[in-house]
């Protein structure tokens, strides 16, 4: 069969016309299929072969010749997008042909101008790109409402991204609020290229409807994947003192250069936004021979279109990027993917290096480099692996999510004013997430929604509130809104990164530590204006330190499982085979080698045995306990809250508990006996579990964090109240049997826990299904101290250590600080110069006095003062005071030279504190910058009282 | 099948769309000034030649209706 002809002249001219001669694998299988308006689709396709037209080209065929028969007035395929860049990328692909056939386009979403959206309500655009949440507030809009009546077809794009969150869930009550709109089924259409779990998927896109999956394109993909662990030379050591950096660090970062310099355009992916600024500046002071640029979420829109464009126009040679390029925005022909350190996930792998090569027949081209840790490097390469074999995680659809049912309930209040029950839960059920509703709980969450007036519950129906509108409206976003405040190194005065602002109000105060990371930070202040966290590093492993994971992305159990079954290899291999197996298998490059097995080797000395899924290792060092045990982060999140809280009742010892992929760490004020952890996973049944576990999870900060977004969300409390000012505590109690406090406790066991393997693991523990080996070793053991010393894992801020790499960071911070220099011996000269083009003895060019006063760069008018002093003239309260400070700065300026401006420079130090901070005249460097930090740490303790 | 008469339509079609119009009095004194018109297709053209000086909201207005009373007709 000829595809091409089933899309017709005009189509097939065009696409020939643009040198289409061939469509895509993809293409070629769902064309026939998308001819029948019958079929709904769902097509899975490796990045960049074509998805979106191989479901839109069908579609618009059909919609020409219904042109050819009537004139065109209203929506008719609606293409959902999760992001809004995204849909500004397809609005540009699909423009030109759009014109040629002669049907209209447009965009609609949070950024759409009144005047557009006024447009399009008069004169709808037959193809209408948008965002799911978009499609929910069209839907009751009074014209809008009837303009997508004559929708046949809806594309959701990207539907993994939708499907792992209430995104998707919300989309599939929208779907079928749609229907209702239009009175018949329309045709739907799914787009991914990394679904694991595609008959799941496909019912959330279908709901009642078949939905036929289609595959086509991945044994034609070509990846060139490889994991390198950069090592630093003489040269990088010398460099990493000059950039305030650590070596290793510097290691990577010159591969990183020498790499993008031997391609022509590179995309460098990070885990965590604040790490691609780090990149980005200290790959700024190498200077390199090329432009690039950085892209990520909190940055503005313009910034990040600016770097879109000239990345794509060939100005750039580079973007340093986290996630938020990671979604089918087309950046153009990057021929390289460089990922900083292990992407965590596979479908993350896919995605990121399917930015490279983009397009058929291309190969993408995708480096790792891999930190000198054992788990980055092996789980980097476990990734690479799964990826060439398409192993990719299943999405997690929420099911019966309480929220988003009461939302979309409103929102069929909205389209209908009023509906029985019994087809309310019938258009409920139709959707898959809520398929198994039944009739008492839909009473259930009728009766909480009935007190919040959202709406009337009239025996055998249910119609619209007093606030039906209002709560519809003020809700259409299922993501959560949190707001976010900066950590700041106050010694660096560099943020080390954004913290949740209801962690910040109930678990930070002055004084007390957290681990951001990789490191212990001691809280100095809390601006009350700007709400910045202001810390310094802290000392030791302090197990003070709440459970917090930051922005980092959870590696599943199938990953963690696998990395353990990679050691075990690595040491069983022979050696002569060994290096081309781990090259060939998981593309980790020769430079590791060694330095894997020898951390594998030691780790086996000291443990006896190397922890896999089925044997666990119990190490008993001096200062705590670690049970290795490599299931993934969230069940040793899960594993680790119950172990802890049963010790801490059962044996009344306070119990902290860290825990990352592979390990869990406990320690406490007293010893551990190992054997406790043993009796507990013993004694205690997987029913028993899932109870504690629920206790548990009650009295921690994720779940208090969550109850407070559902309770937004469900309006028992207000949209923009403070976390701080909400009385959460009291709120959970009142709140337990409603459906708020149930779907909090759901979005948390299902988000962030693993309840049902860990309730397995306990049953399996007592059927000997799973064996413990407990050791006791003088120290922590090395796979030990990847969680006792890096606490939370990789990179990067947690890489600056040294005490003289941080002063050093903190010199060039006061070496940059502008002075306003007034010459107070003969009052001509007044200059404002910048600290480190100063010589070390500073003084009047004119005149050569010393008596050089250092101001704030604003105060202009000290030479007025200090003119008017030297004619005699009387000088106001306030002259005076800005005389006798100026006065003060110049005698130490006159004594000490730069060394006392460089004092001057730092944040709160007036000239008295100066004074006495150079008044033993320090003179080693490092000494005066250490006592330049403490002045700095006095102000941020006592700035309040000033 | 049986088409209705075209004032029937005009009726039809109206209050199918009312809950979408903007100008309700202006489209509903137009149905009650058009209804006597018997052709579907003189209706419509009538209806077309009102759209040339029409107020933007207006003018989307009538298409509604057009819609409308072309969709009854299939």
């Amino acid at each position: 069969m000829n595809e091409f002809a089933l899309l017709g002249k005009e189509i097939a001219g065009f696409l020939q016309k643009n040198g289409i001669i061939q469509l895509t694998p993809i293409q070629n299988r769902s064309i026939p299929l998308l001819h029948d308006k019958t079929k709904n689709a769902l097509l899975l396709s490796p990045t960049g072969s074509g998805k979106t037209e191989a479901a839109l080209l069908p579609l618009l065929h059909r919609l020409q010749m219904m042109k050819a028969t009537k004139e065109l007035f209203g929506i008719y395929i609606l293409y959902i997008t999760p992001l809004r860049a995204l849909n500004r990328d397809v609005f540009k692909r699909i423009e030109e042909l759009c014109e040629h056939l002669g049907l209209t386009v447009a965009v609609r979403h949070g950024d759409t101008t009144q005047y557009a959206r006024r447009k399009q309500a008069i004169s709808p655009p037959n193809l209408l790109i948008t965002t799911p949440e978009s499609l929910q507030a069209i839907l009751p809009g009074k014209r809008l409402r009837y303009h997508l009546k004559t929708v046949f077809a809806v594309i959701v794009d990207e539907i993994h991204d939708l499907a792992d969150s209430k995104r998707g869930t919300q989309l599939s009550l929208g779907l079928e609020r749609l229907e209702r709109v239009i009175g018949k089924r329309v045709q739907r259409v799914g787009l991914s290229a990394t679904v694991g779990n595609p008959k799941e998927v496909a019912a959330l896109l279908g709901g009642k409807g078949a939905v036929k999956t289609l595959w086509a394109g991945y044994d034609k993909r070509q990846m060139e994947l490889s994991v390198v662990m950069p090592e630093p030379t003489e040269s990088h050591k010398q460099l990493s003192r000059k950039l305030s950096y650590p070596p290793h660090s510097v290691a990577r970062l010159e591969a990183i250069i020498d790499l993008i310099n031997t391609h022509q355009s590179v995309i460098v992916f990070t885990n965590t936004r604040s790490f691609s600024e780090v990149l980005g500046a200290k790959m700024r002071a190498v200077k390199p021979p090329y432009d690039f640029d950085v892209h990520h979420g909190s940055l503005s829109k313009t910034a990040r279109l600016s770097a879109e464009d000239r990345l794509k126009n060939g100005v750039s040679k580079a973007i340093i990027a986290t996630s938020s390029l990671e979604l089918g925005i087309d950046v153009g022909q990057a021929d390289l993917v460089i990922q900083y350190s292990s992407p965590r996930e596979v479908s993350r792998m896919l995605q990121r290096s399917g930015r490279s090569g983009h397009g058929i027949g291309r190969s993408s081209k995708g480096v790792i480099i891999a930190t000198m840790n054992l788990d980055d490097i092996t789980e980097s390469g476990v990734i690479l692996k799964r990826a060439k074999q398409n192993k990719v995680e299943d999405a997690k659809i929420p099911r019966k999510s309480w929220d988003v049912l009461g939302h979309q309930i409103a929102g069929i209040l909205m389209d209908t004013d009023e509906i029985e029950k019994t087809e309310l839960l019938k258009i409920i059920n139709s959707a898959y997430p809520f398929a198994q509703v039944s009739k008492e709980e839909l009473d259930y969450l009728i009766s909480f929604l009935e007190e919040r007036k959202v709406l009337e519950d009239i025996e055998s129906g249910v119609k619209r509130g007093a606030k039906t509108r209002i709560f519809y409206y003020d809700r259409l976003s299922t993501i959560p809104d949190v707001q976010q405040v900066n950590a700041v190194d106050m010694t660096t005065r560099t943020a080390i990164g954004v913290l949740d602002e209801d962690f910040v109000s109930t678990n930070v105060e002055r004084g007390s530590v957290f681990v951001f990371r990789g490191r212990p930070w001691n809280v100095v202040n809390i601006d009350d204006d700007t709400g910045e966290v202001l810390c310094v590093p802290a000392s030791g492993t302090d197990s003070e330190a709440p459970r917090w994971v930051g922005e980092m992305i959870p590696v599943p159990y199938e990953v963690a499982t696998e990395v353990a079954k990679l050691w075990t290899t690595i040491l069983e291999k022979d050696s002569k085979v060994f290096s081309r197996w781990l090259v060939r298998e998981y593309g980790i490059k020769e430079q590791a080698h060694k330095y894997l097995r020898d951390t594998l080797q030691t780790s086996k000395d000291v443990l006896e045995r190397l922890p896999t899924e089925d044997f666990f290792v119990l190490e008993d060092f001096d200062s705590g306990l670690v049970l290795h045990a490599p299931l993934g982060t969230k069940v040793n999140e899960t594993l680790g809250i119950v172990i802890a809280s049963l010790m801490t009742t059962r044996f009344g010892v306070e119990v902290a508990v860290e825990r990352d992929p592979y390990r869990i760490l406990f320690t406490a004020g007293k010893r551990i006996d190992p054997q406790w952890v043993l009796d507990v996973l013993h004694e205690y049944s997987g029913q028993q579990v899932s109870v504690i576990l629920r206790l548990a999870m009650k009295h921690t900060q994720n779940f208090s964090s969550r109850f407070i977004q559902v309770a937004r969300r469900m309006d028992v409390v207000r949209k923009d109240a403070k976390t701080k000012d909400v009385p959460v505590k009291y709120l959970i109690k009142s709140l337990e049997d409603t459906p708020v406090y149930q779907e909090a406790m759901r979005e948390v066991l299902e988000d962030k826990m693993d309840e049902e393997r860990v309730m397995n693991l306990f049953d399996r523990y007592s059927k000997g299904g799973l064996e413990i080996h407990s050791v006791t070793t003088k120290g922590p053991s090395p796979l030990a101290r990847l969680i006792v010393e890096e606490k939370t894992r990789f990179e990067v801020m947690g890489e600056i250590t040294d005490e003289d790499e941080v002063l050093r960071m903190m010199e060039e911070r006061l070496l940059s600080k502008k002075f306003r220099l007034v010459c107070m011996a003969e009052g001509h000269w007044n200059s404002v110069r910048t600290l480190s083009t100063l010589e070390d003895i500073v003084a009047c060019p004119i005149c050569d006095s010393t008596m050089i006063a250092a101001t704030s760069t604003t105060k202009k008018d000290i030479l007025k003062i200090v003119t008017k002093r030297k004619r005699g003239e009387t000088l106001t309260k306030a002259e005076e005071k800005e005389h006798k400070a100026a006065s003060l700065t110049a005698e130490l300026v006159s004594r000490y030279g730069k060394t006392a401006l460089m004092v001057l420079a730092g944040r709160g130090i007036g000239a008295t504190t100066a004074a006495r901070i150079l008044k033993p005249r320090l003179k080693d460097r490092l000494e005066i910058l250490r006592e330049i930090a403490k002045g700095e740490l006095q102000y941020e303790r006592t700035r309040q009282y000033w | 099948m049986l088409v209705p008469m075209t004032g029937s339509i005009l009726r039809t079609a109206f209050e199918r769309v009312a809950p979408h119009i903007s100008n309700l009095d202006e489209i509903k004194a137009l149905v009650e000034e058009l209804e006597k018109i018997e052709s579907l297709d003189s209706l419509i053209a009538e209806l077309e030649t009102r759209l040339e000086d029409a107020e933007v909201t207006f003018r989307t207005d009538i298409r509604i209706l057009i819609n409308e009373c072309r969709h009854i007709k299939r």
